[in-house]
């Protein structure tokens, strides 16, 4: 009962960082990947059937704060409140890129927009990186130790920028059809080594940037952080010999890493700022019910959406 | 300006933009979903082509709606931690159920039944819609029963300044709740119907080709309209009563009878002590537009319902136009019963427990009045944007695009192509 919360928030959020991932990665790389419109609307409906169900698992953080730990959703949200208001609004506007630049056929309205979403998501990408550097220094407010969790972001924020970038490619590699795929495989291949070299030294550096937990969350962290990078490192091997779902897992494991290392770091908070044990146990009712039927919704949508795209596949966004 | 009106005015600015959209929504999806229904059972392809019209501008509606709503999730931790302190063991929970029960339910299966068309079984795909607006109605129930809590909080004891839940079934059974959820969804009903009604009479001016589906749309929002009218007077005057005993000052401000807020105010005074607890006054205002619109709606509405007879709506002609130039009264009254709902409720956020001075985060105005402007410049912008979006495909009309069109159609690689 004790773990059930933090454990169930920390694979939420990382289970967020893998499935918008994806999104934010494809994002990041619709201008380079799509030459014309064909190639932008094969990456679009890559990620297209999923990216609403993929969003809604940081709803679902933000619902498991508001209801298990109504302080701590203060704390993090309150004490970074220019960066969680940032956030939110670049959430808002790569969310709006994507509905609303094939809505009209002309031209320059849809490069704005793609525009605004390779840049909005590079941004988002930045800004989980400064949330995820800033929380594994503590939870907030930051005021006494600003400058060691500012530094500490700035460096995730490279590192997530490059591993969103990675993942994505590595995705779109297994969806795009056949022949747009090679390139996004290439871009996977050059991206790899240097994102998994950078978090490998952002995992390490954890080493000196003090945390809450000392070294009881130390040693995991920077072991993990480097497992995530080797498994990063090795998702190129995957995809030369074709096997894309290896290569995707390989990646998500990276990309829920960060997530689960400031989760780490947090954990040993976490019991101060949790709700009553009446609160608890009526949303742990509702669990019981709730967290089968909506892992098997989303077993659904991915079972559904399986194949790769190709010129016979629905197009929305 | 300082942190507590800022906070305010943002909230209030965001939930606003965020109801206008959500509102259309809830209407919106009871029609598509019944025109999917009438056509999966009856096949004829007249209800395709109204599935597929009416369906594009529910989603393109739907953006703005969902993504307001990912930021009214995080509204209250930001800037009412207060709420959090004091009531976080009972609020959180009709917020978290919202999201986990609805939110995340609703927009996973709206992007399976996007992407589904003419892809997944007929049977199946009929059951997504009809899923993702079973899903919206639940994540309206669950912030109305969190809304219930602040309007006159229930199902919990005070140990210290902090509230524990001791009863849940308390809260769903709050005497705020069941009138004002019944009150909101007539006036989805009413918002989507008199939609419907409304660009199917556009249509019928601009002398349509498509004359069935506006002529059958024209007659579902006529039948649908006067319902959610009829049944927004009757659920808001039953709430009335339910004001009377729970929330006095509200009800004197509404109807300005300086004599009941004096009795209201001395009763105040008796329970928490000396202070102003009179809500502004100027709430009568849009209690009035709120008032006299619906039943404006509802007498236009029942004229227009009996002119679908030997089709004399469209014969006349000049009820084409009222119904046109109605559209947006919904809207109006929308937004104004909830000024009258939210701001009559000052100066208290949980009515008798938390006042709003204490409720809001201590947080520099600076800061706020950046996020406020943020906040207001985004949203507003993609709001306009999306009212935009909504007119032109109002405007075109019914076309077999957008839903179930494929890659190779809608674009052609790179080496076909020639611009």
């Amino acid at each position: 009962m004790d773990l059930l919360w933090p454990i169930l928030l920390g694979l939420l959020f990382a289970g967020y960082f893998v499935v918008d991932g994806f999104d934010i990665g494809a994002g990041l790389l619709l201008r380079r990947l799509g030459g014309g419109e064909y190639e932008r609307r094969a990456v679009l409906t890559s990620i297209g059937p999923f990216f609403l169900g993929n969003e809604v698992w940081l709803v679902a953080v933000g619902g498991v704060l508001a209801g298990a730990f109504p302080l701590m959703k203060d704390h993090l949200l309150g004490g970074l409140y220019l960066l969680i208001v940032a956030g939110l609004l670049i959430w808002v506007v790569r969310d709006a890129a994507i509905w609303f630049r094939s809505r009209r056929p002309s031209p320059r309205w849809r490069a704005g927009w793609d525009a605004m979403l390779g840049g909005s998501s590079g941004v988002f990408a930045v800004f989980w990186g400064l949330l995820v550097g800033a929380l594994l220094t503590g939870p907030p407010p930051l005021t006494d130790r600003w400058l060691v969790a500012g530094i500490n972001a700035a460096v995730w924020a490279v590192v997530m920028v490059l591993l969103f970038t990675t993942h994505g490619a590595v995705f779109l590699a297994a969806r795009l059809p056949a022949d747009l795929a090679a390139r996004a495989t290439a871009t996977a291949t050059r991206l790899s080594r240097p994102a998994a070299g950078l978090l490998a030294l952002a995992a390490l550096a954890q080493l000196v940037v003090p945390g809450p937990g000392g070294i009881a969350t130390t040693v995991p962290v920077v072991l993990l952080g480097l497992l995530a990078a080797a498994a990063l490192w090795s998702a190129p091997a995957a995809l030369a010999k074709s096997r894309y779902g290896s290569a995707v897992a390989l990646t998500s494991f990276a990309a829920a890493v960060p997530a689960v290392l400031a989760s780490l770091r947090l954990a040993g908070g976490l019991t101060d700022v949790t709700a009553d044990p009446a609160t608890l146990s009526v949303l742990s009712g509702f669990l019981v019910v709730l967290v089968p039927v909506l892992a098997a919704m989303q077993a659904w949508m991915w079972w559904t959406f399986r194949r790769r795209v190709h010129a016979g596949t629905v197009v929305f966004f | 300006m300082d942190n507590l009106l800022l906070s305010r005015l943002q909230f209030a600015t965001t939930t606003s933009i965020h109801f206008l959209f959500v509102t259309l929504t809830l209407g919106l999806v009871l029609f598509v979903a019944g025109m999917q229904t009438a056509y999966t059972i009856t096949g004829n392809p007249v209800y395709r082509r109204m599935t597929k019209f009416w369906g594009k501008i529910y989603v393109v509606n739907y953006a703005v709606g969902i993504v307001t709503g990912l930021v009214m999730e995080f509204q209250f931790g930001l800037n009412w931690s207060g709420l959090s302190k004091v009531t976080g063991n009972v609020f959180g929970v009709p917020l978290a159920l919202e999201t986990l029960i609805a939110f995340v339910a609703e927009a996973t299966f709206l992007g399976m039944w996007i992407f589904g068309w003419d892809r997944i079984r007929k049977g199946v795909h009929l059951a997504l819609i009809w899923l993702v607006a079973l899903t919206a109605y639940a994540s309206a129930f669950w912030i109305m029963v969190a809304n219930a809590f602040l309007q006159h909080p229930v199902g919990y004891e005070m140990r210290g300044d902090q509230a524990y839940l001791t009863d849940f079934g308390a809260l769903l059974a709050n005497s705020n709740l069941i009138d004002t959820l019944l009150h909101v969804i007539s006036a989805a009903v009413l918002a989507g119907g008199l939609f419907v009604a409304g660009i199917s009479a556009y249509h019928f001016i601009k002398r349509t080709q498509e004359v069935e589906v506006f002529r059958r749309s024209m007659r579902w929002g006529l039948i649908a309209a006067p319902i959610g009218a009829f049944s927004i007077i009757h659920w808001g005057f039953l709430q009335e009563v339910v004001i009377e005993q729970t929330q006095p000052a509200k009800l004197a401000q509404m109807y300005g009878e300086p004599e009941r807020m004096v009795a209201a105010q001395q009763a105040m005074e008796q329970q928490f002590g000396p202070g102003d607890w009179a809500p502004p006054g100027w709430i009568g205002v849009p209690y009035q537009i709120m008032m006299n619109s619906a039943f404006v709606m509802a007498l236009i509405l029942l004229v227009c319902l009996i002119l679908l007879f030997r089709n004399w709506v469209v014969r006349l002609r000049v009820p084409l136009y009222v119904l046109l130039i109605m559209v947006p009264l919904p809207f109006v009254a929308v937004i104004s019963g909830w000024l009258v709902r939210e701001v009559g409720r000052q100066p208290w956020t949980v009515y008798g427990l938390l006042t709003t001075d204490k409720a809001v985060s201590d947080l520099p105005a600076a800061v706020v009045l950046i996020s406020f402007v943020g906040f207001t410049l985004v949203l507003g912008t993609l709001a306009v944007v999306d009212y935009v979006l909504i007119a032109r495909f109002v405007r075109k009309g019914p076309d077999d695009e957008l839903f179930g069109s494929t890659l190779d159609q809608v674009a052609k690689p790179a080496s076909a192509h020639s611009f």
